[in-house]
This record gives C-alpha cells, sequence and structure tokens, in this order.
C-alpha cells in the first residue's frame, strides 16, 4: 500500500493533522470489525500504521491480510435477571430504610447504612446513606470518617463532598489530592473558607494547588489580581511568608505564560504587586509584628499609624527592629521610602520641598527623602491609599482612612495651614496631564475643589472630591495609542493627582 | 427467571482462586449462582472420603484438612507439563480447569433452563501461548466451544467501558487477582476502547500476600518455640489459611488475631498457637510484594508513551484490591485516588460477558469497539556471520510487543550455510536480544530448500496474531513460492486433537461427587474446616450444629435437613468473622 492508498483508504487530505487521522481511524474501526470484516480491519489497519509511520519518521510494519472470518450469529436475549446482582441487593437495602418505624431509634438508619457498605463497597450510593445518616444524628467524627473510607476505597468523588462539608478538616494531602478532582474555582473558594477560619498553612496550600489546577482547566475563570493580592496580605499579615512567595511566583509566571503580564503591569494593582514581592523579600525570620505592621500598611492605607508603631516597636526591641529597618531599608525601597528617613538610619541626605508632618517622637524631626525618593515616597502612599479603593472589600473605608486620622495621635496633631497658591499649582500641573477631550471641564470641575476648600466648606469638598475622583478615573485609566511609556505616563498622573490632594487635605484633614 | 430463546455465550473468569461465569442480558452482563447461591466457585478440585472427585467450596475447604487430597492455584501450572496426583490418578492442570469449567457449566445450565455449549474465556494479559492454548484445550475437554480468549485487564475495561463510551480519558486498570497482576493502559476516545499497552506479572497475587503472612507468622513461630511450619504441610496449609482470613479481617479493621489451636507443628505434635497481627505488621510483610507491582506500572506507561500524571483515571479490579496498602500505593504512584466502580470480584467476568455479547452481535453492543494488543514481542532464532565465526540464538523480532490485534507480521532470512536444504525455525517470545533468555514457543522443521549458496536462498516467515492470542506461522520460500504453515508443535503440556478427546472420555468416566449433594457436602466441609481453628464456647456450639445437621442427613428428609443446613451455614459464617 502507498501513502497516497492508505490516505484513501481513511479519507484524509494529504495535510490532515495526525489527530484527525487518528480519529477518523478510530471512527471507521466501528464498521470495520475483525471479527466481521477481517480484510477491511487489516486495510484499516495498515492505512493508518502507514500514515502514523510517515509522520513519527518512523519505518512501516511489513503487513497482510488478516485471519479468517467468523461469522455473526444474532440473538434476542428476553429478560434473565439474578436476584443476588448488586442493583437488587443495594434494591433491598433501600426498602429497609423505608420500613423503618417512625419510633425506630436515631442509631437505625446508620446501622443499615453501615451493612450496606460493608456488602457492597463498590456501591457510591451506600456510602452517600452512611453519611447522611451520621450527619443527621450529628456524629461529626465518624461522619469525617465515612467520607474518608469512602474515598480511600474506590470514590475520589467523595473526596469534594468532604471538602465542602468539613474543610478544615482537610489534610495536606488531601488538599494536594483535591488538585486532580476539583474544579479551580473551588479550590479558590476553598482558600478562602480555610483563610476565614485562620488556617492559613492550609489556606496557602489549596491556593497553590488551585493555581496549578488552572493550567488544566483553563476554561472557568481565573481569580482577580485584586483578590490574589488580597489573598497574599493576608498570608503575609497571618506570618506565612513562605506560602505567600511561593503562590506570588506562581501566579506571576502564569499570568507570563498567558501574556497577561504585560497588561497587569499597567494598572494600579501593579504597585501594590511590588510592594507584596517586597514583603517577600523579607527574611522568614524578620519579626513577624513587622511584617503584620506592613502588610496593615498595604491594606489601609494609613503610614502614620504605621510609622508610629514601627518607633514604638524600636523603643522595645531595638536590636530586632533594627535588623528588620535594615532589612527593609536594603530589599524594599519602597516601603523604605514610605516609612521616611525618620525611622531607617542610613539613607541619601535631605533636601525637602516641604516640610513633612510634624511627628509625636522627640528628636526625630527629620526632613523626608529627597528627589526620587520623595516622588516614590508618594506614589507609594498614593498607590497604598489606592489599594484600599481597589479592595474589594474596603471601597469607602479605603477611601476615608486614607483622610480619616483614626488612631488618636493623629487627631492631636494640629491642622495645618491650606496653601491656595499651591492648591491651584498643583491644580495646573494635573490639567496639563489630561487627555484632551473633555480636559477643560475637568480641569474647572478641579478648580472648584480647590474654591471649596478655601470657603471651608470641608463636607462639601469632601463629596466633589469623591466625585472627581471617579471622572478622573474614568478620563485617565485609557491609554492614547501613540504613548510610548504608558507606565511613566501613569506614574505622571499619579503623582500629580497625589500633589493636590496633599493640598487639599491641608485645607480639611478630616475629609480626604 | 424466563430462558433466552437460544443459547447464550457464558463470559467465564478463570481465576487462579475463584471462578466467576455470567452471560449478557438486556443490556447488561448477569453474573450466574451456582448450586450454593454464591457467585464466586473457588478453582479447586479434591477428592472426598470416598474417593469422588469434589469441585469448588467443598473442595477448598476439604484442601485445608487434607491438603495431600486437594488441587488449588493450578492456573499457574497451564501450558506446563506439571501433573497432580489426587488419589489413584494424575491430572494436568487443564484437566483440572476442566473441571472447574464444567462445574460452572452445570451451574449455567441449571440457571438458564437451557444447555450451553460456548463460552468466552479470560485469561492474564501475560499468558503466553502455551498457557493459551492450555486454556482452549481445558474448555474443549469440559464440552464447551472457546468462542474467544480475551485478556482479564482487557475484560474489566469492557465492562467499565461500557457505560463510559462516551467520555474521552486516560486511564489504568490494575488487576490484581489471586495469582497474576496485570497492569493495562487504555485511552477511550472516539467511542473506542483503545488498549495502549499491558504488563504484568504472571506469579504476584493475593495468594503471595497470604504466603508473606504466613512466612512472617512462621518466621516467629520458629522464634519462640522452635518449629519450622513452613516444612510441615499439613500445618502450613492451616496457618495460609488462617492468614487469608486475617488478610481480610484487616481490610476492615487495624488488628486482629490468629487462633490457631492444635496446629499441627511437626510429626505427632500439636500446638496452640495465638498470635495478635496489627494492619501495620502486615503491611511492613506485604512490602515486598507491593514494591513488586511497580515494575510492570512503569512498563505498561512507558510502552504506551505516557507519565503516571497523564492518567486521568486510575481502575481498581480483582479481589486483592480490597486491601488498602494497595490503595495506597496506586494513589502514590499516580498522584490520584484510584475508582472502585465495579464489584472488583466480579467486573472481569462481566466484561466476558460483554464480549460474549460483541461476539453474538447483541444489539446493545453494537458500537462498542475495543482493540487490544500483544503483550509481548514474537520472533525467531537466527544466526549471524561475520567470516569463519558465526554466533546463534540471536533473537530476530517479528511481531513486536504493543502491535494491535489481530495482526500479521512478514519477514525475510537467509539461509546461512551453502547448499542449506532445511532450516528450522525456532519460535521463542519475549524481549531479550538473546534467545536463551527468552521463553521457546517450540520448533518447526522445515526442508525442501532448493540447493543454493548461503545466502542465495530465502523464506518468509509470517506471524499472524489471532483476536485470541494465538499464533499461525506461515512460511514460504520465495524462490518457489511453495507455502507451509504450522501452528507450534511440541509444545509442553500441548494436547492434540485426540488427547484433548481422550481426556473427555476419562473425565466424563470421573465419579463425581453426587450433584445433588453438593450443598450440604460443603456445609459440612466448611465446617469441618472451621472446627480445627476455633476453641472453647464457639469450637463447643460448632459442634453441636455439626452434629445436628449429620443427624438431620440421616433421616433423608429435605423438610429436616435443609433448615438444618441453613442453621449450620448461617453458625459458620458468623464464627468465621470473628
Amino acid at each position: 500500500m502507498t501513502l497516497e492508498e492508505a490516505r484513501g483508504e481513511l479519507g484524509v487530505a494529504a495535510e490532515a493533522e495526525p489527530d484527525l487521522v487518528r480519529r477518523t481511524y478510530l471512527r471507521m474501526l466501528k464498521t470495520r470489525k475483525p471479527e466481521v470484516d477481517p480484510q477491511g480491519f487489516a486495510r484499516l489497519r495498515e492505512a493508518y500504521e502507514l500514515l502514523k509511520a510517515a509522520h513519527d519518521g518512523t519505518e512501516a510494519p511489513r503487513t497482510s491480510a488478516a485471519p479468517e472470518p467468523v461469522a455473526p450469529a444474532t440473538v434476542d436475549a428476553p429478560h434473565a435477571s439474578g436476584p443476588l446482582s448488586a442493583d437488587a441487593r443495594l434494591d433491598t437495602f433501600r426498602a429497609r430504610f423505608s420500613t423503618l418505624p417512625s419510633d425506630a431509634p436515631t442509631d437505625a438508619p446508620v446501622l443499615i447504612a453501615r451493612e450496606a457498605v460493608e456488602s457492597l463497597p463498590e456501591a457510591g450510593e451506600a456510602r452517600h446513606w452512611l453519611i447522611k445518616a451520621l450527619m443527621a444524628s450529628n456524629r461529626k467524627e465518624e461522619a469525617t470518617q465515612a467520607f474518608r473510607d469512602a474515598f480511600n476505597q474506590g470514590h475520589p468523588e467523595f473526596l469534594l463532598a468532604f471538602a465542602q462539608t468539613f474543610p478544615q478538616r482537610l489534610t495536606e494531602a488531601e488538599i494536594n489530592l483535591l488538585g486532580t478532582t476539583a474544579a479551580h474555582p473551588f479550590l479558590w473558594g476553598l482558600a478562602e473558607e480555610l483563610g476565614t477560619s485562620d488556617d492559613w498553612d492550609k489556606a496557602g496550600q489549596a491556593a497553590l494547588v488551585a493555581l496549578a489546577a488552572i493550567k488544566r482547566h483553563p476554561e472557568h475563570p481565573p481569580p482577580k489580581p485584586t483578590w490574589v493580592l488580597a489573598f497574599l496580605l493576608q498570608l503575609h499579615l497571618n506570618g506565612r511568608p513562605r506560602e505567600a512567595r511561593a503562590l506570588q511566583a506562581s501566579y506571576s509566571a502564569w499570568l507570563e505564560a498567558e501574556g497577561l503580564l504585560g497588561a497587569f503591569k499597567e494598572q494600579d494593582e501593579a504597585w501594590v504587586w511590588m510592594l507584596v514581592q517586597e514583603l517577600g523579600e523579607l527574611d522568614d525570620d524578620v519579626s513577624p509584628g513587622v511584617r503584620k505592621l506592613l502588610a496593615h500598611a498595604v491594606l489601609n492605607g494609613n503610614l502614620e499609624n504605621t510609622r508610629e508603631q514601627m518607633r514604638a516597636y524600636r523603643r522595645r526591641e531595638p536590636e530586632r527592629a533594627a535588623h528588620a529597618l535594615e532589612q527593609i531599608r536594603a530589599r524594599c525601597p519602597s516601603f523604605h521610602a514610605a516609612l521616611g528617613e525618620s525611622l531607617v538610619p542610613k539613607g541619601p541626605t535631605p533636601g525637602a520641598k516641604r516640610p513633612s508632618p510634624p511627628k509625636k517622637a522627640p528628636g526625630d524631626a527629620k526632613p523626608p527623602a529627597p528627589g526620587t525618593g520623595r516622588s516614590a515616597s508618594r506614589y507609594t502612599t498614593y498607590a497604598l491609599a489606592s489599594v484600599g479603593v481597589l479592595m474589594a472589600t474596603m471601597v469607602a473605608v479605603g477611601v476615608m482612612t486614607f483622610g480619616l486620622k483614626s488612631s488618636p495621635e493623629e487627631a492631636q496633631e494640629g491642622p495645618r495651614e491650606g496653601n491656595a497658591l499651591e492648591a491651584r499649582l498643583a491644580v495646573r500641573a494635573l490639567c496639563e496631564l489630561l487627555p484632551d477631550p473633555g480636559a477643560e471641564d475637568t480641569c474647572a470641575g478641579l478648580s472648584e475643589l480647590v474654591d471649596t476648600a478655601e470657603a471651608d466648606e470641608c463636607p462639601k469638598m469632601g463629596r466633589k472630591y469623591l466625585k472627581m475622583r471617579a471622572v478622573l478615573q474614568e478620563q485617565t485609566a485609557p491609554v492614547p495609542a501613540n504613548e510610548p511609556n504608558p507606565a511613566a505616563r501613569r506614574a505622571r498622573l499619579n503623582e500629580a493627582q497625589y500633589r493636590l490632594v496633599d493640598e487639599l487635605r491641608r485645607f480639611c484633614p478630616r475629609y480626604l | 427467571m424466563s430462558p433466552f430463546s437460544k443459547s447464550p455465550i457464558l463470559g467465564i473468569d478463570l481465576g487462579t482462586t475463584y471462578s466467576l461465569v455470567s452471560v449478557f442480558s438486556e443490556g447488561r452482563p448477569v453474573l450466574i449462582p451456582n448450586s450454593l447461591g454464591e457467585f464466586l466457585t473457588p478453582s479447586a478440585v479434591a477428592l472426598d472420603e470416598q474417593g469422588q472427585v469434589l469441585v469448588g467450596a467443598a473442595a477448598r475447604s476439604r484442601g485445608v484438612l487434607h491438603p495431600e487430597q486437594a488441587a488449588l492455584a493450578f492456573k499457574r501450572d497451564m501450558g506446563t507439563s506439571r501433573v497432580y496426583r489426587l488419589g489413584d490418578r494424575t491430572y494436568s492442570p487443564q484437566e483440572l480447569s476442566a473441571l472447574v469449567l464444567a462445574a460452572l457449566k452445570r451451574d449455567a445450565e441449571a440457571f438458564l433452563g437451557m444447555a450451553v455449549e460456548e463460552a468466552v474465556i479470560t485469561v492474564p494479559a501475560y499468558f503466553g501461548d502455551p498457557q493459551r492454548q492450555a486454556t482452549r484445550d481445558a474448555g474443549a475437554i469440559a464440552g464447551l466451544k472457546v468462542e474467544r480468549i480475551i485478556n482479564e485487564p482487557t475484560a474489566a475495561a469492557l465492562a467499565y467501558g461500557l457505560h463510559e463510551r462516551n467520555r474521552e480519558l486516560k486511564a489504568v486498570v490494575l488487576d490484581l487477582g489471586g495469582g497474576t497482576f496485570d497492569v493495562t493502559v487504555l485511552e477511550i476516545i472516539e467511542g473506542v476502547v483503545e488498549i495502549q499497552s499491558s504488563a504484568g506479572d504472571a506469579r504476584l497475587g493475593g495468594e503471595d500476600f497470604d504466603t508473606l503472612l504466613a512466612r512472617h507468622v512462621a518466621q516467629r513461630l520458629r522464634q519462640d518455640k522452635g518449629f519450622d511450619l513452613e516444612t510441615h504441610a499439613p500445618g502450613w496449609a492451616r496457618l495460609r489459611e488462617a492468614c487469608e482470613a486475617a488478610k481480610r479481617r484487616l481490610s476492615q479493621t487495624e488488628s486482629t488475631r490468629i487462633v490457631l489451636p492444635e496446629l499441627p507443628v511437626a510429626e505427632g505434635k500439636k500446638l496452640d498457637f495465638e498470635f495478635a497481627l496489627t494492619r501495620e505488621d502486615a503491611e511492613y510483610a506485604w512490602a515486598s510484594a507491593l514494591e513488586r507491582m511497580r515494575g510492570p506500572i512503569h512498563r505498561a506507561l512507558q510502552d504506551a508513551s505516557l507519565k503516571a500524571t497523564d492518567i486521568e483515571e486510575v481502575l481498581l479490579v480483582g479481589g486483592s484490591t480490597r486491601m488498602p496498602c494497595v490503595t495506597t500505593f496506586a494513589t502514590q504512584v499516580f498522584g490520584r485516588l484510584p475508582l472502585r466502580k465495579l464489584p472488583p470480584d466480579e467486573a472481569v467476568s462481566m466484561g466476558a460477558a460483554v464480549q460474549a455479547a460483541m461476539k453474538a452481535g447483541d444489539q446493545a453492543v453494537d458500537d462498542l469497539v475495543v482493540t487490544d494488543v500483544a503483550p509481548f514481542t514474537l520472533g525467531v532464532s537466527t544466526a549471524a556471520q561475520a567470516g569463519h565465526r558465526r554466533i546463534t540464538g540471536i533473537f530476530s523480532p517479528i511481531l513486536e510487543r504493543g502491535t494491535v490485534i489481530p495482526a500479521s507480521r512478514v519477514e525475510r532470512y537467509w539461509t546461512a550455510g551453502d547448499f542449506q536444504r532445511e532450516i528450522r525455525l525456532e519460535v521463542y517470545q519475549g524481549e531479550h536480544a538473546q534467545c536463551s533468555d527468552n521463553v521457546k514457543l517450540g520448533e518447526y522443521a522445515f526442508s525442501g530448500l532448493p540447493p543454493a549458496p548461503a545466502g542465495e536462498q530465502s523464506i518468509d516467515v509470517r506471524f499472524s496474531y489471532d483476536l485470541n492470542g494465538i499464533l499461525e506461522v506461515e512460511v514460504t520460500v520465495v524462490t518457489t513460492g511453495r507455502k507451509e504453515a504450522f501452528v507450534i508443535e511440541q509444545r509442553p503440556g500441548k494436547l492434540s486433537p485426540g488427547q484433548i478427546e481422550e481426556a473427555r472420555r476419562s473425565m466424563a468416566a470421573l465419579k463425581l461427587h453426587p450433584q445433588d449433594a453438593l450443598p450440604n457436602t460443603t456445609a459440612l466441609a466448611r465446617a469441618d474446616a472451621l472446627h480445627v481453628q476455633l476453641t472453647g464456647r464457639a469450637r463447643e456450639e460448632l459442634a453441636a450444629a455439626i452434629a445436628s445437621f449429620r443427624l438431620a442427613l440421616q433421616t433423608q428428609r429435605p423438610e429436616v435437613i435443609t433448615p438444618a443446613r441453613e442453621h449450620l451455614t448461617g453458625l459458620t459464617a458468623h464464627l468465621r468473622e470473628r
């Protein structure tokens, strides 16, 4: 047989994909069964083997016709059932349940179910009965064991049910196995659930398993980046840097593999991502309190509180604090900048553009870091605040904590003087960056903000600010087609916005 | 129970320890119970006190107390020339298997209410040509026309595929039966169950787990009391039986005890022996057997060009997969929990019934297609020459393992000597490069070659491997076109048609234990076997039940005998579980 003839036999074109060839062969098998059509079968096999060998680059086997045909006999088969078949046995058990009297003891169904499981170990339904009966009598330990017996004795579907019923009782090995049977949205949910019950070891593991499962079922929607970020922060917050690091690395790799990394880096979340990455850079043995503090800072954007607590920590445990701060200086530039020079002993010489807010601890009045350090600091602070908005759970709260000095010390700081000139300069700078259509209106709105602030109408200003913020977001989000450096553009916009907000806050500290 | 209109084809699982028979009816396989109302018939043959032949549960129980009067696990000797002596005659493994098959045939006929003549019988995938032929012979001796021999894991895959043919997945079947371990990798795609590869260990099964456990216990006995039970057959038989029961119990509980009162430990010496066993201890003793499972699994995966992680479902078949350590082992290897969708003892027989239905052209399985592969390579012995140096015994493969069957392959060979008139064709099965490391299937002397200088005369050797896995060889002299086809002769244990006919007649003349007495005999035999293992109150209770049953038998009145027997069997079963 030649290659031509082989293709003809199967009815496939020369450029047919090997998978198509294989499936065609398989479909044709149904009409060319060897017992019924031995020659047809032999020809089909020869053709398929030839094409397969040609594709694999191997030699085709030498073949020929097949053995004698055997004529089939038709038979009609009326019903002939055995009273002892598995289905029948299951039925008898089912009947026993329904014949239980209403005053039967509560463990009666359990006993019947156990008998059923013992006599029909391969019947999933019997196991289901047993679990239900045990749960109904609130015998949780036994129900857990029944679940375990079920999936360990040939019924893997019970693992999923077990995870849904008793997520906290899952062992690490069982979480790993879930990766092979559960869809990843379920696994993300499980990670969240485990986090809610504070089992962060397992929560982290579940998240990693979920990420691995995405690759197998890309058709399910992946988790939102904001959720992943919040989860990562929670891991850091609860002292699980290793899991956080692993999860972050895996997620990045997945983003990259999917070609999403670029788009991800342009969003506001990218800054937070970087912050979380920095958190991961700290050694695992850095004081968990410090880690927690930093994670909190990201979550609620309250820098002043963070600085304050850091100082307090430094007073209590100077050595450990110094160790932690040293690491922050060396590995976490954004945090370093955000915390400010006052906390980190070595840093670039100060050259402040404006005085920083007065600090509580005496003798620590050093001006903030200069130039890029400062804008990074502001950028970071802005980003930290932005995160509060981005976090689904903290939308309104984020905005408010940013402005609302919740800690008592903050409230004791004297009101700063609002400087109208600086405010208007900030507006002008921002206006220049706005894209053309609609820029004028937005600009006008921003000026009005300053007017209201100057007039001391703080609540009104607060409300207007929120509106303007949304407008700005909308206007500046789309990247112009000819923009060479979107990240830099974003940075500039953020800086200008921050500067304006900073000025406005001087007028109305409680409302921004 | 309404009869079929035409005699159906039986699906028979002829196992090492147990056999089952089923038929396909109304779209599904249906198991046929034996005269005791059980699906599993032990593959055992023994002689009773009168020298009559017993088959099944009665034979097995008899073998516990009188091991020299019983033959067990003879499936392992199929295709060899080993014989068993029972009483004053000897039996070949085929004859013993035939006795079991005949019993199953009887049970089927009683159940269906009609004569049956055809059957599909399963064999381990790793069974070679001699063993498959022997199985066919056994069927013939029993009066059954063996329509097809199929591989056990393929049968399990069929039983499973019957319901799953609309899915697409890659699966592995792990079949750990009484005597053999088979691994089969398959893919269900486009509604076809495509077997990709198969590997196994023909001497690894539940029996080996029993033996390992018994050895473990015997070693303790040796250390504590100085008796070596492994050399004393009656004691060893009892110990193995007790270990088999303990193995089963340990699948349900974490610890158990082996109690053997009056255990014969040496000539004329008996001992009351008790031993506590935890699941952990047992799994330690079984570790070597579990490790042996790894090799075939990796071989099968490799042949299928798949990794353990590519497998989407792991199916457990065979009674021995009930042991928790087997499930744990499988989970470790494949990284996922294995599945047990079908009753592990029954799956293979059900699959055989599906194949029987396919053979009969049943509509319900019209669109079900299964393709199987050759489990090992077949080839011939050749010689190579360089100048004056000559080496012989080189294995030249003609039909590679993994080839989809039925298949036919041809290779051409040249004469090695000048004016060589005769060629001796030696057929081998195996994977080694040296024939001496492979299994010789047989040889054939082919004469009448036209004289010519060495290397100028050639023959085409064609191997045809049919759906039963049986090999046919055809030799063609290229220059003359003369063909000769043959099926391998001189196989160890192979029977000629004449011999088969003689075996049939001789079996028909055997004095079998009366069929209708079988339930009574079995009940007594089981009770006796258990009685030896019990002590105290339980033993007294059982003794009383046995005595009253014997009394009842003497009345010869069924209305007295039946309730007494039921009481005895119930009590035996109950006490056995403790």
